[in-house]
């Protein structure tokens, strides 16, 4: 399976995949509030609908990773008080056209609360909801995202891939 | 390889590199593997860096191997260790952010065998762990493991 939008595929379980060239630590936030939603971001990039999270940079920890790229991509901001899993499937990879970087899926995603701030679009969300787990399904989401929301729906965590 | 690690210190090298590693809490019988490492000479738990094509799990049951002989079965998590403030420098100009995901993991086959990164390989009873010459980080690691069996670590905020 791949899908590919502005110069970006993204590949899951493809045997046509190029191989990884790059492995990059990634954090995600999954924050869930008093009614038990979950907030999610409807990405620029490919319209899809996903966690926040982003690239962990030099100086920080991945927990503070979470919590910054949340705020960037939500308007929220959280706090941690859990952990979901490290999600490491080499057969996920995002291949970037401009540069040749195939990228290997490596993730580690924290479960948090809301602090203040209003769900707000932006530079790299063009909308952020607070969902309801019934409405998931109505929501376009790439099996890989689906996966760490099933995993915390179910109780099924932490996830050690 | 040469390593030196600085704690919180000023004097350090600004950090030019962030890899995923894992490493193992691996326990039988009361007694836990470590290694010597051969480039600091301090006990360590078994464990690497990730490599393209192989999930982080598949990373520390090949690392056990490589470094202990022994093979392992990841059966759950320790947690997550991060100190940006924890640098390692190498030889060849690399300055890394620690940064490491311990698994819990059980023996499955294999004797201790010594390797070039490792020039000792044993199981010391959990009691005496702790005791033993290591990094920091590592103290931080194997306490946890040993301690709070039943809870995940989070880096702090």
């Amino acid at each position: 399976m791949d899908r590919r939008v502005n110069g970006r595929i993204e590949h899951w379980n493809n045997p046509d995949a190029p191989a990884a060239n790059s492995l990059v630590p990634a954090s995600n936030l999954l924050v869930i509030n008093r009614t038990g939603e979950i907030l999610m971001q409807q990405r620029r990039d490919t319209g899809q609908w996903a966690l926040p999270g982003g690239k962990q940079e030099l100086g920080e920890t991945p927990s503070q990773c979470a919590v910054r790229e949340c705020e960037e991509e939500t308007g929220i901001l959280a706090e941690i008080t859990g952990f979901l899993g490290v999600y490491s499937d080499p057969n996920h990879l995002i291949e970037y056209l401009s540069d040749g970087e195939v990228r290997q899926e490596y993730e580690v995603t924290y479960l948090g609360r809301p602090i203040s701030g209003t769900p707000t679009a932006n530079v790299e969300a063009s909308a952020v909801h607070w969902v309801a787990p019934t409405a998931l399904d109505a929501y376009d989401v790439h099996p890989t995202m689906r996966r760490q929301l099933d995993d915390y729906l179910t109780g099924r965590y932490p996830v050690a891939d | 390889m040469a390593r030196i690690d600085w704690h919180d210190d000023p004097a350090a090298p600004p950090v030019n590199s962030l890899v995923p590693a894992a490493a193992a809490f691996v326990e039988r019988d009361g007694k836990i593997l470590l290694i010597q490492r051969s480039d600091n000479g301090k006990w360590s738990m078994p464990g690497g860096t990730m490599e393209a094509g192989e999930s982080l799990t598949a990373c520390v049951v090949r690392e056990t191997l490589e470094e202990t002989g022994i093979h392992i079965q990841c059966t759950g998590l320790v947690g997550v260790f991060t100190d940006p403030l924890h640098r390692v420098e190498y030889d060849n100009g690399e300055v890394r952010q620690q940064f490491a995901i311990v698994y819990r993991a059980t023996y499955l086959a294999g004797e201790p065998t010594c390797s070039p990164e490792s020039p000792r390989v044993e199981w010391v009873l959990n009691t005496g762990v702790l005791d033993l010459d290591m990094d920091p980080s590592q103290r931080v690691r194997f306490a946890w493991a040993i301690q709070r069996p039943d809870d995940v670590r989070i880096d702090p905020p």
